[in-house]
């Protein structure tokens, strides 16, 4: 598998993303989501609920949600922005790298990014919570949650047609997704039907695998469910790069 | 280095190129010469692997560019119409950038040698927007030059620069000329097209209506013009071989005529029957 070439795509990436991180503003409002999410589902209704141990169940619900938001937003917005408008897409299609180069260096710069992401509500929730939450299939649904996400981002970036058209996307699938997929409650809440849908979702699985302390039955059908998505998703994003054509 | 046969390539039903065939040697300029939308953007984009082409060949050195994608796309660089700077990256990081992608050795070196050369040594921390249109410009025909690339293509090279800035970019290509490039350009300007091409095709709703040197074709239409209004007030030119015939021309006519060299433009309108801009 020839890969030359993706750590330059990779760094560049990263230092656009860096030049982004020095400006206050975008940490903060990063950051001011989740953390509202966190005070009002967490603080204010879990408590007023009774759920005993609720920020414990909300935080790594918030850190997945978060990582999904983060890799698929900036992994779009950077190649539907550098291809419908600075053209920069095309020219590191031009270049001697390969398609899975170029897919290669999204898909980290997504997981670096969302990772990054990730990290900020961690510094947050870590202030709220005193036990340890996160066992081994927590950092296994991180790299899935990313992974997956990642690719879903370079191919919705590629084929939308206009950059206001990334904001269909995730009025009608990433936001209902973040909702129903046992971010903030239990999906045995939901009616049976409804469940099965929501079941569907690949962030319902990050979200089951990531609250698991131990490998369970349940975690290995969600790593499974998670492994699927991230292999089917990678390879259409491959083949997406690979025929691009315009 | 660079040979394109029989391509033909259509936007749903819409046929953009049709039956396009040239050739471009090593150290040669060629032009596609015609106006906006008349496929020569298209010709660039399959030649380098971004449009797949409905049927035909686009080779390079010898190898197809869709069969061959990644050996192909080592040998060329392109210059695109567009601004492709990455905006948030400064001058010398775009050119690290473009360095290593293209696997160069040793960029700091060349990338500061680059700089002086055009004239962008004092910009190298400064942002691309913080730059000239012309600057910009420069800095993008800069990526191309970091390495001698065999074959270059550069889309409306010039597109928007003053003339000052034009003729110093027409000095950096010569030079890219001179290391044995094969240069295929397009263009809408004229005087480009005479100053800088060796050969030019002139593309025309997605056909090459001819396909000579500047000065072969213009010899072919006749290389002296003679320009009247009749009594309608209609433009008439006609093009003659001498300035002998010209001046002939000019006594038989009432009103006044004007005689002038035969430029590419009337070439140009001579096939099209429109003005190329």
């Amino acid at each position: 598998m020839n890969i030359t070439g993706w750590y330059a795509l990779y760094l560049r990436e990263i230092w656009i993303f860096k030049k982004r991180l020095f400006k206050l503003s975008y940490v903060l409002s990063s950051m001011v989501t989740p953390i509202i999410y966190l005070l009002t589902f967490g603080l204010g209704l879990g408590q007023g609920m009774g759920y005993d141990g609720y920020l414990a169940f909300l935080l790594p619900g918030l850190v997945m949600m978060s990582g999904m938001n983060n890799a698929y937003t900036w992994v779009c917005s950077s190649i539907n922005i550098g291809r419908l408008m600075h053209k920069s897409f095309q020219m590191h299609l031009m270049a001697p790298v390969t398609s899975k180069a170029i897919l290669i260096a999204h898909l980290f710069s997504g997981i670096t990014k969302g990772a990054f992401g990730m990290f900020l509500i961690l510094v947050v929730g870590i202030f709220f919570i005193q036990e340890s939450l996160f066992y081994s299939p927590f950092w296994v649904a991180m790299v899935l949650n990313l992974t997956l996400f990642s690719a879903l981002g370079i191919i919705v970036g590629i084929i939308v047609k206009s950059h206001e058209e990334t904001a269909t996307w995730s009025n009608f699938i990433m936001t209902p997704m973040a909702f129903f997929s046992g971010t903030f409650f239990p999906i045995d809440h939901y009616p049976t039907i409804i469940k099965w849908i929501i079941y569907c979702t690949p962030l319902t699985h990050a979200n089951i695998l990531a609250r698991k302390t131990l490998w369970d039955e349940q975690a290995w059908i969600s790593c499974v469910i998670l492994l699927c998505y991230t292999i089917i998703l990678v390879g259409i994003a491959n083949y997406r790069i690979k025929t691009y054509s315009e | 280095m660079i040979k394109v046969e029989k391509l033909y390539h259509s936007y749903g039903t819409k046929e953009v190129l049709k039956d396009i065939n040239f050739e471009v040697k090593a150290g040669e300029v060629f032009g596609l010469l015609g106006p906006n939308g008349m496929g020569k953007t298209t010709t660039i984009k399959i030649l380098t692997g971004l449009t797949h082409q409905t049927s035909g060949s686009a080779l390079i050195c010898g190898m197809s560019v869709m069969e061959h994608p990644l050996e192909v796309k080592r040998l060329f660089r392109t210059l695109t119409q567009e601004n492709t700077l990455d905006r948030d990256l400064s001058v010398e990081e775009n050119l690290y950038i473009w360095a290593m992608l293209y696997g160069i050795d040793s960029p700091s070196s060349i990338i500061s040698e680059i700089l002086n050369k055009m004239e962008l040594s004092d910009h190298a921390k400064a942002f691309p927007s913080k730059l000239s249109g012309g600057q910009q410009r420069r800095l993008m025909l800069a990526r191309t030059m970091m390495d001698d690339p065999k074959v270059l293509f550069l889309d409306e090279p010039s597109l928007g620069l003053d003339p000052q800035i034009r003729r110093a970019m027409w000095e950096n290509i010569r030079e890219i000329k001179a290391k044995g490039s094969a240069i295929l350009l397009t263009t809408h300007y004229i005087e480009e097209a005479e100053q800088l091409c060796d050969r030019v095709g002139i593309l025309y709703q997605g056909r090459i209506m001819a396909l000579d040197t500047p000065s072969a074709l213009i010899h072919a239409l006749g290389e002296w013009s003679c320009v009247w209004f009749d009594e309608k007030g209609k433009e008439v030119i006609s093009h003659v071989l001498s300035h002998q015939e010209a001046q002939t021309i000019a006594q038989r006519q009432m009103g006044e005529v004007i005689v002038r060299k035969t430029t590419l433009e009337d070439v140009f309108l001579n096939l099209t029957g429109r003005a190329i801009a």
